[in-house]
């Protein structure tokens, strides 16, 4: 007999059977030979850890032939095992883990899939109802952490083992089932770990909790410490280092070379008492010392007058006591990455940013390559062939691309073209070029953008400023009829605006006095007067903002591995890392991307100095920009769904009829009505000239709430996206599904249904149910509802359905080859999907108005 | 594959939106990117300088600003900018530059990084640069500086492509 079979049945014998895994410390093990040890325990073993590893388990002594292997003879429940490192068990924490085997009758029966039977405990008294429930007020699927309770009596097995085994936070598994069933046909009431435990004299009760409760810890990311030996704020430490999903801008990025109060200039420093000279060995003054800057040796602080060389400046005021060969600090009076600060950013901690690569198959043209493949490439994208940066113009169905410029290094067949993972900087509203003014060290354990030393100089534009005089030999430069005070400061650049002189050079100071131009070295080339180019730089300091646009982690991690892209691969990669691994149904999740490819844009925390998020909090944020949903299907696998309007292909035998209920009823919720949506997405930490957080976005309205309903309410929602064309969709879903009530339906029913999971969809025929909308005459009472609660008994289900505004009925759908003609009259109208006209109409009929709709 | 008519019987009002039709638009789609990418590749090229230029190394000063200039026939976008030296000089840079805009004064620069040759780069050796912004508007003027010149450079080869726009 089948378990369907067996749950309708109106007399049989429904119990449960439960599992329980506790762990026990074996401490006391006798020699069996060699190096094997031996050990006989009370129970059935099922696993076997020495100091937290895991061992392996072989089926028989003589397959124990290396260190860290174990048997389980089930016949005289002895455990043979050899030891890591060859010793005596004794000598380590080894930990054998059991499988107890409950019921609620007599029973014998399997206790693993080798079907080894044993002897079932009869003392299970009940099970607490198992409630699994989305979080249907959002429409969102969001997995709550369920908790079940099993208790049993009390009898002498309990007052022997209860506190003698360690019970908590080991699995637990329960099934509903019958002694008239196959074992095979068991299925599956709740699985997971022990939390608490209860003793009383008359029964004992274990609160069992689900796996997905650890969603309620942090993602583990590294936070900034101390001992990372950063030059960062104090107020950074603490805070997480940030992983990135799918692709982000904006992005901002955290210097790890900051002044604050100061740095160490290279060399070492002497000085006279009485002098205002100090001199230098191995030092590079003119490079990162400037006129006004503070420096301070052995506690004394010093104000820069002048650099006269490499390894000599003078200060303001005289030495007071003689020094030799000291360190010195500088705190410079202008900022720039020209002292070597600042120069150093962290984008990722703990994964390479995804670097897309495509091997050339096909040379075109020198600017049109067909690749074996264009996933991750996108129109706008810089790209490296054999050296060239060049930018994608256009990408193709058929995997051909097109660059803005032809490739000028040599490049065959075979050539790989690679997308830089780092695709924009900005800092001070400007744009920096890669290769140029920064590169990127892209590993494993995270990647890094690195600044030239004369990126500020590249990306300022230079202006035209007349009457300037350079002497060849001199460091003086001169200004006829301009306040050089005002228009000139210490870092910017000058030369001469005549194509003859090619050379800039970089102002060190401008005299007080006569307003002439100090640089920093003299000029070396031929005198020249005239108009004069000037590049006024925009240094790059402590409290610059610098952002990036860029690509987020692979699921190894490294720069060449799958790219994270999408909602369900961004959730998975989290499951996995938080060690929920067990009973994860993979194709929901490879399906719910391939009907949800909406690429993400997301940095977790949210913003550049926050704290962990929980995981919890992350996939939230997910399932609301995608409308996904994280739960437990109807064999306890973890499942990702994500909502859609696809119709269930529903036998005649299939719909709930009044006779397969106990009772039902319907409430209506008006309260999350809205007639206009606004999503922001493409979130940035910094947009490039506010420095202020931003968000692109995007509404919708819908005239149908508008006008008929006559809702105004407008809400704005932040989904984590990164194209229009994906959050246009997304808003417009929204909409859609609050444009109407959504109608809950409560019904209770037998066991029929404890297959049932959240997400199943279910179609409904109710008697006294009202006429569903579009049906003819009023007379068609079926719905296509979707389960959004459940819960579990011992002897029936309670399933709570949610029509979501309608969804189903308005939604079109792509039908079989044979699907008939529309016939207003027909069983196929509540499945299919038909073609209308111009007005939305069928057939003129006013019943078949807003259905069909695709979106 | 040749495109596959859609028969108007098939959309019908009151037709079922059945996954043939779907299938049909999805395989037109795609026929049709398939050929425009193949015109695509045959895209018309314009030149708009490709010349030798012998004896660069006698203009004065080592350098030669606005040796040459061209007006954009047509909206385009410039994709090639390069030079090539025949025989490689015995110091210095030889730098191409490409300068765009309505008059002289206002043309700037299209590289983000200019091409650029040394002697040790050899004979026949060529450079391209990095094109930022490589856009000409119908009528608008492209004019060639060489900003700098190595010393006793021979022959070299300047071109200049474009697509339209």
């Amino acid at each position: 007999m089948s378990y369907d079979v067996f749950s309708k049945k109106q007399i049989s014998e429904k119990g449960l059977i439960a599992w329980l895994e506790p762990a026990e410390w074996l401490r006391e093990w006798q020699l069996h030979s060699g190096f094997i040890y031996k050990r006989v325990v009370n129970f059935f073993a099922i696993n076997l850890k020495q100091d937290g590893q895991v061992l392996t388990q072989v089926n028989s002594i003589l397959n124990i032939n290396s260190s860290g292997k174990w048997y389980f003879d089930s016949n005289t429940k002895t455990i043979y095992f050899w030891a890591i490192g060859n010793g005596d068990p004794s000598l380590s924490i080894t930990t054998i883990f059991y499988r107890i085997a409950f019921s609620t009758f007599p029973y014998n029966g399997p206790i693993d899939d080798n079907n080894r039977d044993v002897e079932y405990l009869p003392v299970i008294t009940s099970a607490a109802r198992f409630n699994h429930a989305l979080d249907h007020e959002d429409q969102i699927g969001i997995a709550l952490s369920s908790s079940s309770s099993i208790t049993m009596i009390n009898d002498s097995f309990f007052i022997s083992y209860f506190d003698r085994l360690v019970w908590e936070n080991k699995r637990c598994r329960v099934w509903s089932f019958s002694p008239e069933l196959n074992f095979s046909d068991k299925k599956i009431y709740f699985d997971g770990r022990i939390e608490d435990k209860r003793f009383t004299s008359n029964d004992v009760q274990f609160l069992i909790k689900d796996f997905l409760a650890v969603l309620k810890n942090q993602v583990p990311l590294n936070n900034y410490l101390s001992s990372d030996n950063f030059d960062i704020d104090n107020s950074q430490i603490g805070k997480a280092k940030r992983r990135i999903y799918g692709r982000v801008s904006g992005l901002q990025v955290i210097s790890l070379n900051k002044v604050l109060d100061g740095f160490l200039a290279q060399g070492t420093f002497s000085g006279t008492a009485g002098s205002t000279t100090i001199t230098g060995i191995g030092s590079n003054l003119l490079t990162v010392l400037s006129y006004e800057d503070k420096v301070k040796i052995l506690d004394k602080e010093y104000k820069v007058e002048s650099i006269n060389s490499n390894t000599s400046f003078t200060v303001s005021e005289e030495i007071e006591d003689t020094f030799s060969g000291e360190q010195m600090i500088i705190s410079p009076e202008i900022e720039s990455i020209r002292t070597g600060r600042n120069t150093e950013f962290l984008i990722s901690d703990g994964h390479a940013l995804k670097a897309a690569t495509a091997q050339i198959l096909d040379i075109i043209q020198l600017n049109r390559f067909k690749l074996d493949n264009v996933d991750g490439f996108v129109s706008g994208d810089l790209v490296n062939i054999n050296g060239d940066i060049r930018t994608v113009v256009s990408i193709s169905t058929n995997d051909v691309i097109i660059l803005n410029q032809t490739v000028n290094a040599p490049v065959i067949v075979g050539d790989f073209i690679t997308r830089n993972p780092v695709q924009r900087v900005f800092a001070n509203g400007q744009e920096f070029t890669i290769d140029r003014d920064y590169s990127v060290i892209n590993l494993t354990s995270g990647s890094k953008l690195i600044f030239d030393s004369l990126a500020e100089f590249n990306v300022s534009r230079p202006k035209i400023v007349a009457g300037g005089t350079f002497t060849g030999g001199s460091n003086i430069v001169s200004f006829s009829n301009i306040n050089t005070k005002v228009n000139f400061k210490p870092r910017d650049w000058i030369r001469p605006n005549n194509i003859a002189f090619t050379n800039w050079a970089e102002i060190l100071k401008i005299n007080e006095d006569t307003g002439e131009i100090i640089l920093r070295s003299n000029w070396a080339y031929a005198n020249y007067s005239g108009d004069v180019l000037h590049k006024s730089i925009s240094p790059i300091g402590d409290d610059t903002i610098v952002t990036v646009e860029c690509f987020g982690k692979t699921k190894d991690n490294t720069s060449t591995g799958d790219w994270i892209k999408y909602g369900p691969e961004i959730v998975y990669d989290l499951l996995q890392e938080a060690g929920v691994d067990q009973n994860i149904n993979i194709s929901s999740f490879n399906f719910a991307s391939k009907i949800a490819p909406h690429l993400m844009s997301m940095a977790i925390p949210l913003g550049p100095s926050e704290n962990a998020p929980t995981i919890r909090d992350v996939i939230e944020l997910v399932n609301k920009s995608i409308f996904g949903s994280l739960h437990y299907n109807s064999d306890f696998e973890i499942e990702y769904s994500v909502l859609n309007g696809f119709k269930p292909n529903i036998l005649p035998e299939q719909v709930v009829t009044d006779s397969d209920v106990i009772d039902w009823d319907v409430s209506s919720s008006s309260k999350n009505l809205i007639s206009n949506a606004k999503v922001n997405f493409r979130h940035e930490d910094a947009e490039r000239f506010s420095g202020k957080r931003a968000a692109r976005q995007i509404e919708h309205t819908s005239i149908f709430a508008k006008y008929v309903v006559e809702n105004e309410r407008s809400e704005t929602y932040d989904f984590y996206l990164w194209n229009e064309r994906s959050a246009q969709i997304m808003v417009q879903r929204k909409v859609f599904f609050n444009e109407i009530s959504q109608s809950i339906l409560t019904l209770s029913t037998d066991l029929e249904y404890v297959n049932k999971a959240i997400n199943s969809k279910i179609l409904v025929q109710f008697d006294r149910l009202y006429a569903r909308l579009g049906s003819v005459n009023g007379e068609d009472r079926r719905k296509i509802m979707i389960i959004s609660g459940i819960s579990k008994g011992e002897n029936g289900v309670e399933l709570t359905l949610d029509d979501l505004g309608n969804l189903w009925n308005r939604v079109a759908t792509i039908t079989s080859n044979d699907a008939p003609i529309f016939d207003d009259s027909g069983d196929e109208r509540i499945l299919n999907g038909y073609i209308t006209d111009a007005n939305g109409l069928i057939a003129n009929l006013h019943e078949t108005s807003k259905l069909n709709l695709i979106g | 594959m040749a495109f596959i008519p859609i028969d108007d019987s098939e959309i019908e009002v009151g037709n079922p939106v059945v996954k043939e039709l779907w299938d049909k638009t999805q395989d037109n789609f795609n026929d049709h990117e398939d050929r425009i990418i193949a015109l695509e590749s045959l895209a018309g090229k314009i030149i708009l300088h490709n010349e030798a230029w012998i004896g660069v190394a006698q203009l004065a000063g080592g350098i030669a600003d606005h040796i040459a200039s061209f007006e954009a026939p047509q909206d385009l976008t410039i994709v090639t900018a390069k030079i090539r030296q025949f025989t490689a000089g015995s110091s210095g840079i030889t730098e191409l530059d490409v300068r765009v805009g309505n008059s002289e004064p206002t043309a700037a620069s299209i590289f983000s990084v200019t091409p650029k040759l040394i002697p040790a780069n050899g004979n026949n050796a060529q450079s391209g640069g990095t094109i930022l912004n490589g856009a000409m508007a119908q009528g608008q003027i492209g004019i060639i500086d060489l900003s700098q010149i190595q010393v006793n450079t021979g022959k070299i080869q300047i071109t200049i492509i474009g697509e339209p726009a």
